[in-house]
C-alpha cells in the first residue's frame, strides 16, 4: 500500500523558537538582527518549499538473529540498536519526505549575494521544515494504524545508529521511482537536500518512545533531546 | 596604534562589521572593522600589522570561543563578515606586496557530497587567519583536487565530507595526490570522519572543527 502526501505550508509552520535552538539560542538570548533575519526568512519560506511526503507499507519479518529485517524479500540490516525498537513490527512503513529544492536554491542565492547569515538560517530552516512535515505523516500513519487496532514506532532512518546509509539503495526500491521527486545518488545521497527517509515499524506490540536519544551516541546532535 | 588594532580585532571578534551594521546591539552606531582598518591605513599603519595584530587575531578568538561552543554559527558569520569587508581595502596592497598570504589553502566538499555549510566555515575562517582560499565548491572529483594542487604548488587540501558513504572518497584523492605530490599536506573533517579513519586512508591531519584546521596549517606556515 502506497500513500503519498502533499502538505500545505501553514499545516506545518516553521516558528522562530524551532530555529532558535536549531542555532543554538534556546534560553531566549538570541539578539535581535537575527531574530528579525528569521522571522524575514519565515515570511517568505512559504514561496520556497514543497512539501510532500509518503510511505509504502510491507510485510516485515525478522531473520533468525533478530538483526536483519526482510521487507518485501528484500534483507535490510539496521544495527542491532534499531532492529531491537523494531522487532515487534508486524509491518515496515518505509517513508521519504522532502520540500523540494526551492529552499537550498534560496539558500544559495543569498550565499552568491556574499550574505552567508540569511543563507544559512534558510537553510537551518529547511531542515527543521522537513523533519515537521515528517511529523505530520507520521501522525497521520499512527490515526491510521490505531483504526486497525495497530501501533507504531518512532521513526529509524539510514545513516543514523549504525545503521548504514547505503542501505537507502533498497529501502527506495519499497517505493515507486522518483516518488515524490526524490532521486538518489550512487553514494546514498537523496536530491532535493532537504528530504529524509527511514522506516516506522507497526504492529500490536510495538511502541513509540519518547527519548530515543539515548540510543545514539552524537552527543552534540543539534536534535538531541537535552 | 596598539589601541586602534586591538579595537579591530574586537569588532572582528565580535562581528561589527561597520558603523550601519546594528550587531552586536551593545556597539550599535560606533565604527566597525570596515571604517576602522581604512582610519588604520589612514594614519601609517602597514597593512601587514593590521592583519596580523588587527584583523587575524580577532577571527582567532572566535574560532576558539566556537570551538569551545561559547559562540553559535551565526555569530561566527558575522565575524568573518567583518573580516572580509575590512579585508576590501587590505586586499589591493596584496597586489604591491605589502602584504602577503601566509600560503594557499584548496578546499572542497567531497565527490557524491553536497554539504557545504562545515565546508564554508572552514573556508571561511583560514581566509580570515590570513590563507589565499581557492575553494572548489561541493561534489568535488578527485581529479579536480589534483589539478588544484597542481596549478598551487606548496598548498595546504582540505577534505569535507558528511556521510560514510562519500568519506571513502577521501581515500581516493589523498592517494591520488600523494601519487604525484608526496609533500602535499592533506587535512579532513566532517561529522562522521575520526583520528582512526585519518590514519587508515594515509591523510596528514583530522581536524574536528575549523579551528583546528586553522591551527594545523599556522603550524606548518610558522
Ligand atoms: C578540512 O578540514 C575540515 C575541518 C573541519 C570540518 C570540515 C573540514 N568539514 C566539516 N568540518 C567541521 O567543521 C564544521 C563546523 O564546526 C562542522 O561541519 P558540519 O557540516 O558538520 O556542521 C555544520 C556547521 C552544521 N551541520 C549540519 O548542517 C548538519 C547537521 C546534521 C544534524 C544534519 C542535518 C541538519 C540534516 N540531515 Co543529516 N544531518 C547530519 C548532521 C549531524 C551533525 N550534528 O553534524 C548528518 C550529516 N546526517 C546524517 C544522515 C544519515 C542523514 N541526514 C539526512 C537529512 C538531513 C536533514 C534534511 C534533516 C538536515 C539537512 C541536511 C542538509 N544537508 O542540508 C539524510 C540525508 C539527506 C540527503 N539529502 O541525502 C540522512 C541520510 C538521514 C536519512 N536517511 O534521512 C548523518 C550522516 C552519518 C552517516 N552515517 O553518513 C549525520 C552525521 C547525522 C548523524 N547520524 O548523526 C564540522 O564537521
Amino acid at each position: 500500500m502506497i500513500e503519498k502526501y502533499n502538505i500545505e505550508y501553514e499545516k506545518v509552520v516553521v516558528r522562530l523558537s524551532d530555529l532558535e535552538r536549531f542555532i543554538g539560542y534556546s534560553g531566549g538570548d538570541i539578539p535581535d538582527l537575527f531574530k528579525d533575519i528569521i522571522n524575514e526568512i519565515l515570511a517568505d519560506i512559504e514561496n520556497h518549499v514543497n512539501p510532500t511526503g509518503g510511505y509504502s507499507i510491507n510485510e516485515a519479518s525478522f531473520t533468525s538473529n533478530k538483526n536483519e529485517i526482510v521487507a518485501d524479500k528484500l534483507i535490510f540490516t539496521p544495527s542491532q540498536l534499531i532492529t531491537a525498537r523494531l522487532k515487534k513490527s508486524e509491518k515496515i512503513a518505509a517513508f521519504v519526505c522532502t520540500i523540494g529544492k526551492g529552499i537550498t536554491e534560496w539558500a544559495n542565492e543569498f550565499l552568491k549575494k556574499g550574505d552567508t547569515l540569511h543563507s544559512y538560517i534558510c537553510d537551518v530552516a529547511g531542515s527543521v521544515l522537513v523533519e515537521k512535515t515528517m511529523d505530520i505523516i507520521h501522525a497521520d500513519l499512527k490515526l491510521k494504524m490505531a483504526d486497525q487496532d495497530l501501533r507504531i514506532t518512532n521513526r529509524y532512518s539510514p545513516g543514523y545508529c549504525d545503521w548504514s546509509v547505503a542501505e537507502q539503495q533498497k529501502l527506495f526500491k519499497l517505493l515507486p521511482e522518483n516518488f515524490c521527486g526524490i532521486t538518489l545518488t550512487e553514494t546514498s545521497l537523496m536530491n532535493p537536500i532537504k528530504s529524509i527517509s527511514g522506516f516506522i515499524g507497526i504492529g500490536k506490540g510495538v511502541k513509540f518512545s519518547k527519548h530515543d536519544c539515548e540510543l545514539c551516541n552524537m552527543e552534540n546532535c543539534v536534535y538531541r533531546n537535552k | 596604534m596598539e589601541s586602534l588594532l586591538n579595537e579591530i580585532a574586537h569588532c572582528v571578534e565580535f562581528g561589527k562589521i561597520d558603523l550601519k551594521s546594528p550587531y552586536p546591539p551593545d556597539m550599535k552606531g560606533k565604527e566597525g572593522a570596515a571604517e576602522l582598518t581604512k582610519k588604520a591605513l589612514d594614519e601609517g599603519i602597514p597593512a601587514k600589522d593590521i592583519l596580523e595584530k588587527g584583523l587575524i587575531v580577532g577571527m582567532a578568538k572566535i574560532g576558539i570561543k566556537f570551538r569551545a561552543n561559547e559562540v553559535f554559527v551565526p555569530q561566527v558569520l558575522m565575524s568573518a563578515k567583518a573580516m572580509s569587508t575590512a579585508m576590501e581595502h587590505i586586499k589591493p596592497l596584496f597586489i604591491t606586496g605589502a602584504v602577503k598570504a601566509k600560503g594557499t589553502f584548496i578546499i572542497g566538499t567531497v565527490a557524491g557530497d553536497l554539504h557545504d555549510i562545515g565546508k564554508n566555515l572552514v573556508s571561511m575562517m583560514i581566509e580570515g587567519n590570513g590563507w589565499n582560499v581557492v575553494d572548489l565548491g561541493v561534489d568535488v572529483k578527485p581529479e579536480k583536487f589534483l589539478e588544484a594542487v597542481k596549478e598551487n604548488p606548496n598548498s595546504y587540501v582540505g577534505l569535507s565530507a558528511l556521510l560514510t558513504t562519500t568519506m571513502v572518497q577521501m581515500e581516493k584523492i589523498v592517494s591520488l595526490i600523494k601519487e604525484d605530490h608526496p609533500e602535499t599536506k592533506i587535512l579532513i573533517g566532517g561529522a562522521p570522519v575520526n583520528e582512526n579513519f585519518k590514519n587508515k586512508i594515509g591523510a596528514d591531519f583530522y581536524a574536528p572543527d575549523p579551528q583546528g584546521a586553522v591551527e594545523y596549517i599556522n603550524a606548518g606556515a610558522a
